[in-house]
C-alpha cells in the first residue's frame, strides 16, 4: 500500500532519541491499542499484557533507526503484534494449554455480572472463531483500521479480507444468537 | 463512469465491513452512497442489521492499561545517549533479578508477581534477536 505521511514518524524517531515527551506521548497513544489488540486476539488479559509490552519492546528497538517505507509506524506494530499474538495462539495448540474458566463472581458481583453478560458472550463468540477472521474483525472493527491497512497488517488481497471479515461476522451471528437461545433471552 | 452499485455487492460491503459506510474501502463509498441516495428504503435496512452487529460487537469488554505495563513499557524506552536497543535489556535484566532476589528474600511470598517477570523475561529472551521482525522500510 502506499502509506502517505506516517502521523507517528517524527515521534517514533525523537523516542528513539529518548526524548521522554515524545516516549509518553507514544505510549500513550499505541499501548492501549497493542494491548485491545491482543486481548481480543488472546481472550487473556495477562496474556495481552505480555505481548503489549513485548511489541512496544521491539518499537524502543526499531525506534533510533526508524524510517517510514512500505509501513507506516502503525502498521508495522500492528503486525508485530498479530505475529506475537500468532504464535502464543499456536504455543496453545501446541501445548494444549486451555484458558481457566472464569472464576466464580465474588459476592455483590452478580449485578456487575449481568451487565458484562452481552460482552462476555460476545469475548466467548470472539475466542470461538478461526484466528484469521477474528484478527480481521479486531483489526477492522475494534482497530478502526481501514480496509486496504488491515489487509496490509494481514498480508492478504482486499477480497480475501473481505471474505474473513464476512465470515466472521455471519459466525458471530450465529454464535451470539445460539447463546442467547441457550440462555433463554431468544 | 462505472457501473452502479448493485444492491447485491451493497450487502456484502455491509455484511463484510458493518454497517457505517465511513469503514468500507474507500474506493466503493462513493458508489454506496449513490445507492442509498436511489434506494434509502432498502439500503437502510440493510445497514439496520449490520449496525445490530456493530452495537453487540461494540459491548465486548477493553482492556484498560495497568499502570505497571504502562510504567514497564516507559522505563524501557531508549534513553537519550544510550546505545540503540540496550536500555530494554538492561531494564529487563535487572527487573527479572531484582524479581528473583526479592522473591527469595521473601519465601516466594509474591510468587504470582515473581513468575510473570520470568515469564515476561523468558519470552524476551526468547523471542528477542531471532524474531522475525516485519519489514521496517521501503
Amino acid at each position: 500500500m502506499s502509506p502517505g505521511r506516517d502521523p507517528d514518524e517524527d515521534l517514533v524517531r525523537r523516542a528513539g532519541r529518548g526524548d521522554p515527551a515524545a516516549v509518553q506521548a507514544l505510549v500513550a497513544r499505541k499501548l492501549p491499542r497493542v494491548l485491545n489488540l491482543a486481548g481480543r486476539m488472546l481472550g487473556d488479559p495477562a496474556e495481552a499484557e505480555d505481548v503489549a509490552q513485548e511489541a512496544l519492546l521491539r518499537a524502543w528497538k526499531q525506534a533510533p533507526g526508524w524510517k517510514s517505507g512500505k509501513a507506516r509506524f502503525d502498521t508495522w506494530l500492528h503486525r508485530v503484534t498479530l505475529n506475537l499474538c500468532y504464535d502464543r495462539l499456536r504455543r496453545r495448540e501446541i501445548t494444549g494449554v486451555q484458558l481457566p474458566d472464569r472464576a466464580d463472581p465474588a459476592p455483590g458481583a452478580h449485578e456487575e455480572m449481568q451487565a458484562r453478560q452481552l460482552g462476555v458472550r460476545v469475548q466467548a463468540a470472539l475466542a470461538a472463531l478461526p484466528e484469521r477472521q477474528r484478527s480481521a474483525l479486531a483489526l477492522c472493527h475494534f482497530q478502526e483500521i481501514g480496509a486496504m491497512e488491515a489487509a496490509d497488517i494481514m498480508g492478504v488481497s482486499i477480497e480475501a479480507l473481505e471474505s474473513l471479515l464476512a465470515r466472521g461476522r455471519r459466525r458471530l451471528r450465529e454464535l451470539l444468537l445460539e447463546t442467547a437461545r441457550e440462555e433463554g433471552l431468544a | 463512469m462505472s457501473k452502479p452499485m448493485t444492491l447485491e455487492r451493497f450487502a456484502a460491503l455491509a455484511e463484510a465491513f458493518g454497517g457505517r459506510v465511513s469503514q468500507w474501502p474507500h474506493a466503493e463509498r462513493a458508489d454506496a452512497e449513490c445507492l442509498m441516495a436511489a434506494d434509502p428504503k432498502v439500503a437502510e435496512r440493510l445497514l439496520f442489521e449490520a449496525r445490530q452487529l456493530d452495537a453487540a460487537l461494540m459491548e465486548a469488554p477493553t482492556f484498560p492499561v495497568p499502570n505497571a505495563l504502562r510504567e514497564a513499557v516507559i522505563a524501557a524506552a531508549p534513553k537519550a545517549g544510550a546505545r540503540a536497543g540496550g536500555a530494554a535489556w538492561w531494564v529487563f535484566g535487572a527487573g527479572w533479578a531484582t524479581a528473583a532476589v526479592a522473591g527469595v528474600a521473601l519465601g516466594l511470598a509474591g510468587a504470582a508477581q515473581l513468575t510473570n517477570d520470568m515469564k515476561v523475561a523468558a519470552a524476551w529472551s526468547e523471542y528477542g534477536p531471532a524474531y522475525e521482525i516485519p519489514e521496517l522500510t521501503g
